[in-house]
């Protein structure tokens, strides 16, 4: 569960989030959408506790405090990001088991090879990272954000480069995630069916 | 496995496939001591003076530097600083990577000396 009052986040002069409230329940999918520059992406990187917020009343994982708390935090969450980074140098089997290994989790091995398997990479699970397509960087994003069982999911616009095939398959694994209680929150440029709720970000805020 | 030791596993994976922070500073260790042998007649000043010391002290910045520029650049930063380990737990993590790196390269020179 995702639980945000009076969040407040800015880049020097510049107000990005202003008095922000978002409640995301277990169990739920919220797309945020809003126009370029809104603070879709800051407000994803603050949660993930990448970026530090500037002031806030309440900000809670799971009842977890994002500064007091920060490890517990990043434990329970998963972050795709726009641009999913990796380590070109490493196979993708090898950059989802060093991030398993890294989340301790028991059977990385096995682990690792049945999440390819879901998102469609195990053909080229042997394959250096570097030599990857977006689509296929963005599968293996996926993979890296559901495989350590988070309960909170942080998706930024995570279909970008992807095929229909690509697509249905993180759709149905998305709905499979949302099954098992995880608190999903989406930013996208429209609003999925499968979404409970959408906000809009405008100026900093909830509009 | 500990978390350091994850980290220092892959820090060397990625070093011996890419190469580029060993060379790179297996060329700045070998400029500064060929400048040094070159700059006193007397090459036991070379030997005793801690001159291949300070190039150690120096190449070892570089691979730092090398390693933390990289990790910035390619984003692979965010990675590690999502993981649920400490600031602490990740420096080491890194420092230990790129002082294994650095005996390699220092026992590689000695060797050849």
């Amino acid at each position: 569960m995702i639980r945000l009052n009076s969040f407040f986040k800015s880049f020097g002069y510049k107000k990005v989030l202003r008095s922000l409230d978002i409640l995301v329940e277990s169990g739920e999918i919220v797309t945020l959408i809003g126009n370029n520059g809104t603070g879709k992406t800051t407000l994803l990187r603050c949660i993930s506790t990448l970026d530090s917020p500037d002031d806030y009343d309440v900000a809670e994982i799971d009842d977890y405090d994002l500064r007091s708390y920060s490890e517990e935090v990043r434990s329970r969450i998963g972050y795709l990001p726009h641009n999913p980074p990796f380590y070109p140098e490493l196979t993708g089997f090898e950059n989802l088991l060093f991030w398993l290994q890294m989340n301790s989790v028991s059977d990385a091995d096995s682990k690792a090879r049945r999440m390819l398997a879901k998102v469609g990479l195990i053909s080229v699970s042997d394959d250096f990272s570097g030599n990857y397509s977006s689509g296929m960087v963005q599968r293996l994003g996926f993979a890296i954000a559901i495989s350590h069982n988070p309960t909170t999911l942080l998706l930024d616009e995570p279909f970008t480069g992807l095929d229909s095939e690509g697509i249905e398959i993180m759709e149905k694994l998305l709905k499979k995630i949302k099954d098992d209680g995880c608190s999903v929150l989406l930013v996208s440029h429209d609003s999925p069916s499968y979404s409970d709720r959408t906000l809009k970000l405008d100026r900093g805020g909830i509009s | 496995m500990n978390p350091i030791q994850i980290l220092i596993k892959k820090e060397l994976k990625v070093e011996f496939r890419s190469l580029q922070g060993l060379v790179a500073s297996a060329m700045l260790s070998f400029m500064i001591l060929m400048t040094m042998r070159f700059s006193l007649t007397d090459l036991v000043l070379v030997e005793n003076s801690g001159v291949l010391w300070a190039s150690i002290l120096l190449t070892g910045l570089s691979f730092v530097t090398h390693i933390s520029t990289r990790d910035s650049e390619r984003g692979t930063s965010d990675l590690l600083k999502l993981m649920p380990i400490s600031r602490y737990q990740l420096f080491l993590g890194r420092m230990f990577g790129s002082m294994f790196l650095l005996w390699i390269l220092i026992l590689e020179t000695m060797k050849n000396m």
